[in-house]
């Protein structure tokens, strides 16, 4: 695999932590963001928003991190978005070394036309959108390609199936489905009106009326005394 | 028929608050695509139904439709022209609460365009304002 070049990112340490400094950055077009691992302490850092968002959106895995006049290799362990899924809040990154194998989830690509849904209501449903892959860091690829051109109506795509790069390899079981084509089942269209009363059964009804039951039934004449009670009480 | 749960512990519910947003159910999952709620509010059965039926009508039996909300809540209703007490009215219908980022409905299998079209439909049955999402990548 062809060496490629690291992208770089220019961070600040921040020296103020907490939610409302975090905001404070956000409004400014900045993005609070920590640095860990490989035992040493961990480093607050604010990052500029664009050009995090432009690394995210190329699926860059491995950046060139300079902090103040040195540099060192951080992967994006994990990135906190918004409840919209629109803004990034956080973003986490782990110090590697070069030479190091790591675990990252690499995002699966389904290419070619498959034969299948030539058919009426076939579709393809991608089951598993991204694969978890140990490589060395310096070969994470982009995407895997997982080619679904030969697949008919019903035939799947596992993980075995698919041709990892050179120095890739995961440990995923390889019966896992990636990718396979259905039939969407037609609807069936009921005349019939819903029912009026209509509810769901409501669970411990039957047996607490089963219990009642019972209770009536055995102690006949403690009964008759209790139910003797309350009337001198009405009189009252 | 609408969408309701087939057992429930208890027949009634409090009317309850909607705060805050969602934390949870917030990206598309299982589709391509997928119709991102805006506000907060419940969704009723019917409202559900009305969205699927609309996309299912759109896309002609091409992709896949999932429906990522379900009417859990029992909202009551007292008849009209009924007097005030006499303890909590009956069950009417089933509702989902939906909170700001909550994904409604999603479509996988179509074209970027078409599914735009058909969730933009099911927009239209929506009591909320909402807005078209594409599935983020890892």
């Amino acid at each position: 695999m062809a060496k490629r070049e690291i992208p770089k990112i220019k961070v600040e340490p921040r020296p103020r932590i907490g939610s409302r400094y975090a905001t404070r950055l956000r409004k400014g077009g900045q993005l609070p963001a920590v640095i860990y691992g490989h035992k040493k302490d961990p480093v607050h850092v604010a990052v500029n928003e664009e050009e995090m968002h432009e690394l995210l959106h190329r699926n860059t895995h491995l950046l060139e991190v300079m902090i103040d006049s040195r540099s060192e290799p951080c992967l994006v362990r994990d990135v906190q978005w918004d409840h919209m899924g629109s803004e990034i809040l956080h973003v986490d990154l782990a110090r590697v070394d070069l030479n190091e194998r790591v675990t990252v989830e690499v995002e699966l690509v389904l290419t070619g036309d498959a034969v299948g849904l030539k058919e009426v209501g076939a579709f393809i449903e991608q089951q598993l959108k991204a694969l978890p892959v140990q490589c060395l860091v310096t070969e994470i690829p982009d995407n895997i390609k997982v080619d679904v051109g030969h697949l008919k109506v019903d035939e799947s795509v596992t993980v075995g199936q698919i041709k990892l790069p050179e120095g890739v390899t995961t440990k995923t079981s390889p019966d896992a489905i990636v990718a396979a084509i259905h039939i969407v089942k037609e609807e069936i269209v009921e005349v019939v009106a819903p029912e009026a009363g209509s509810e769901p059964e409501v669970i411990g009804k039957k047996l607490e009326e089963g219990a009642e039951g019972e209770a009536a039934a055995a102690p006949a004449a403690g009964g008759a005394k209790k139910e003797a009670a309350p009337k001198k009480d009405d009189k009252k | 028929m609408p969408l309701m749960p087939k057992r429930v512990k208890f027949r009634k519910q409090q009317r309850g608050k909607l705060r805050g947003v969602a934390t949870r159910c917030n990206y598309v999952a299982f589709g391509e695509y997928g119709l991102q709620c805006m506000d907060i509010g419940w969704l009723t059965a019917r409202q559900i139904e009305a969205g699927r039926v609309a996309a299912t009508h759109f896309l002609q039996r091409e992709g896949k439709i999932y429906v990522r909300v379900f009417p859990d809540k029992p909202i009551s209703k007292k008849p009209l022209e009924t007097r005030m007490g006499t303890g909590k009215a009956e069950p009417e219908y089933w509702a989902a609460r939906v909170k700001p980022g909550t994904v409604l409905f999603e479509i996988a299998g179509v074209a970027s365009e078409v599914a735009k079209q058909a969730l933009s439909r099911v927009a239209h049955k929506m009591p909320f304002k909402c807005r078209f999402v594409e599935r983020r990548h890892a």
